[in-house]
Parts: structure tokens; sequence; C-alpha cells
């Protein structure tokens, strides 16, 4: 097997990476709460309550009707959307403070989930959601 | 008769491909959009599917030459042979490709292709690690018992993956109607790799979408309902690893849960989604379950 054969694939893949770096593929999406609700809307969901991180990378939502959680994060230009049913969920922990919400899923395809909420309210609305889904690890510094 | 490898004289022009698709989004002639991590997620698919597929090389076609022994005709090189192999690889890969999707199994090794939430020529590359694995090469084995050599299926097989990389853009719109009529192009590939209901597992040819006109699975674009690319639950990561194997894990994590050894069966061999209590979201489910929701918006 010739050698030289794997340059030009090699070299292609990196001036194909570098093209797409110098051309602005480097951008990630900023959520916001309207951005949320359409990316939402746009897979037929209606939401009520949004929570986006301060950083705009993650957010959480509650769709009406359905009565379940909607996970939302940026993944590079996109909203990636998970609708995660009970069982998806291995467990979801509030620790720290300012309180940083953690939930884990089964799948292998999806990595830790973390947002921080900000303040006691937002705690609040979401603990009562979050129990639906099990047991809620809590630390008692960070609630009180 | 030595055959030249399609794929290999092909990728300078995969390459000048691409870079031409970047420059027509970058000019926004066309809504063409690449992402960083999103294109290296893809090449490095690209390679994987390249390094696992070496191993296999020489069992698969060894197999193949093993069945050719046993073979109904004599099918040599003739022009006629080149035709007839070309519809024969393309009916087997759209059963291949079917199957690909309405087996959990071989969906497992085939979900990483159509995990990019983008739609460029690099998502093409996007290619499986583990298809060997799964065994879905099975699906053209008819064709050395029917007296197709080994040198000609691996021929057209290596056309039919050229031909399929550049139905990857969205830089293409619609084609004049006889080709949308008889070959697969952009706009029916787009609909294959959309997340809505109603695009959901359609239009699985490779070259000829006659195939899918045949067996009730074409759907037309409809530029009223814009794609949504990626999969149901999208992936939320550009790790190749977990692109590579997510459906696996949680495939025999089911199975391994599962209280018994029918239900184990299920979550390998019924399709994607598949629940033993009949709650699953299949794509049959989520199909039904948007034309349910049209009606009632309707009334």
């Amino acid at each position: 097997m010739d050698p030289t054969e794997f340059i030009l694939p090699l070299v292609g893949i990196l001036l194909i990476i570098g093209l797409v770096w110098l051309s602005g593929g480097r951008r990630t999406v900023k959520l916001t709460r309207e951005s949320v609700k359409e990316a939402l809307a746009a897979e037929g969901h209606d939401t009520v309550t949004v929570t986006v991180a301060d950083d705009g990378h993650t957010a959480l939502a509650w769709v009406e009707g359905q009565n379940t959680l909607a996970i939302v994060r940026s993944m590079g230009d996109h909203p990636a959307i998970l609708v995660p049913g009970p069982d998806d969920i291995r467990g979801i922990s509030i620790k720290g403070d300012p309180p940083r919400l953690l939930v884990r899923f089964r799948s292998y395809g999806q990595p830790p989930f973390a947002i921080i909420l900000n303040d006691q309210e937002s705690l609040d609305r979401w603990r009562k959601v979050l129990m639906l889904y099990g047991e809620l690890a809590v630390r008692k510094d960070a609630t009180a | 008769m030595i055959l030249p490898d399609p794929v290999k004289l092909a990728i300078p022009a995969f390459l000048v491909l691409m870079i031409m698709e970047l420059a027509v989004g970058y000019f926004r002639i066309r809504a063409v959009r690449y992402e960083l991590k999103d294109t290296t997620a893809s090449l490095i698919m690209g390679i994987g599917n390249l390094a696992t597929g070496i191993p296999f090389l020489f069992l698969i076609f060894s197999l193949t030459a093993w069945l050719h022994q046993f073979r109904l005709f004599d099918i040599g090189y003739e022009w006629w042979a080149f035709v007839a192999i070309f519809f024969a690889q393309d009916l087997c890969y759209y059963w291949f490709h079917r199957l690909s999707h309405e087996h959990r199994l071989w969906w497992a090794a085939h979900i990483n292709h159509h995990s990019s939430q983008h739609y460029n020529l690099s998502t093409a590359l996007r290619q499986t690690w583990t298809g060997n694995i799964a065994g879905s090469f099975i699906v053209y084995l008819p064709l050395p018992l029917i007296g197709f050599t080994p040198q000609l299926i691996a021929f057209s097989m290596g056309i039919s993956l050229v031909y399929q990389f550049w139905i990857h853009t969205e830089a293409v719109g619609r084609l004049p109607a006889p080709i949308e009529w008889f070959f697969n192009t952009p706009s029916h590939h787009r609909v294959h790799h959309a997340t809505n209901p109603r695009y959901l597992d359609r239009n699985y040819a490779g070259i000829l979408i006659i195939w899918d006109r045949l067996f009730g699975t074409f759907v037309p674009e409809d530029r009223a309902e814009p794609c949504r690319y990626g999969i149901v639950r999208q992936v939320a990561t550009f790790n190749p690893i977990r692109i590579a194997f997510h459906e696996w894990v949680d495939m025999l994590r089911d199975a391994r849960n599962a209280p018994d050894f029918r239900t184990a069966a299920g979550y390998l061999l019924r399709a994607p989604g598949w629940r033993p209590d009949g709650r699953g979201r299949t794509s049959a489910a989520i199909r039904a379950e948007a034309s349910q929701g049209a009606i009632q918006d309707d009334t």
C-alpha cells in the first residue's frame, strides 16, 4: 500500500477544517427564552416556563400539554432539544451556592446537563417539576 | 479483471465539492451552514469508518468469493453485467438501508450517519464504525450467488458510495422532474435525513429513487415544511466515540435489563424506540401521533 495515498485525504481534511474555521464555523448559538421557545415550537412543543443559564449554553423548559421537561443545550450553532421521559433520567441533584442543577441521563448519547439556577425563585419553581423525575439529592446549604 | 476503486478516484472531487459548498454558504448564495465541531466530528467518523473497515475487507471479500463458487449463472464482465449489477446492487442497498432504519440492531450501526443537525457534504462522511460488526453486509450476499463476481460487486458498491456523496447538500434545490422521478437527489435525501414526523424513515434509496416509489416509502420534499435534521432524540455531543457507540450502549443496556428473553430480543430486533409496554416512540408511533394532531387541528 502506497503511504502517499493517505496524504491527500489527510491534507484535504485539514484544509476543510481550516476553511470552516476561517469562514466563521466556530459560532455558538446563545440560547434565549425566545429562541428556546421557538426551537421547541418547531418540534411541536408549547412551553410555559423557560429558564436559560446566564452563559446561554443551557436551558430548561416545561412543556405544556405533555407535562414534561425539555432540556435544551447549545450544540454549536443549533439548539439540541431533549424531552426526556422519567425513565430517561438517571439522577438529578442540586448542589452548591448558587445552586447548580445537574441532570444525568441513562443514554450514552446524552452527557450530563448542568445549569446554575441563580435565585431561590427559580430553584423553587423547578424543584416541583424535577421531583416528578425522582428523588432529588439536595444539600441543605443550597436550599436554606 | 481489475476494476478501479471509485472511492479512491473520487477523493479529490469530494474535497473540491466541499470547498465549493463552503463557498456557496460563505457568499450566501444558498443557506449552507458548516459548523466547526460538527464538521470535525463528521470527518473523524469518516476516517474511523475507513480504519474499522480494513480488518473486515478481507473477510467480507473472502466470504463473497467463497459464495461465488455456488453461483447460479456465470456473469463475467460484459457490458450488460455492469448494467445488471447497477440495478441489483442498488436494490440490495435499498433493503440494507431500510432494514438499517427498521431494526434497532442495524440502526445502532447506522444512527451515527444521521446524528448531525447539519446537512452538508461533510455529513456524507459521517459513516458507521460498526456496520460490519452488525452484519449489514448480508443483504448483499445474494449477489455472488446470482453470479456477479466479487470485483464487480465491490466496484458497484464504490460507485453507489461516490454517488451518495453529492446528494448530502442544501446547495442544490430541485432538479428537473425526470431526474427527480428516477434518481435519488439532494431533495429526496434531505427528506431522508429529516426528523419531521412526515419525513421520518422515508426515501431509503441509494442511486435510484424508483425503489421507494415501488415499495411505498417515497415522500417528496415539501417547501412548506422545511427539513429539521438529525435524529428524534438529538445526540448532545460532538464526541466521536459517543456518536459511534451511544445506541449500542443503550440497546445492550435495555436488553440486559429486560425481564425475559423475548423482551430482550425485542430491544435488539424490533424498531428503534420500541418498548414492551407499547408506549415506545417508534417512527410509526410518532407519525401516527402527528397525523392525529393534524386531524384534531382541522376539526
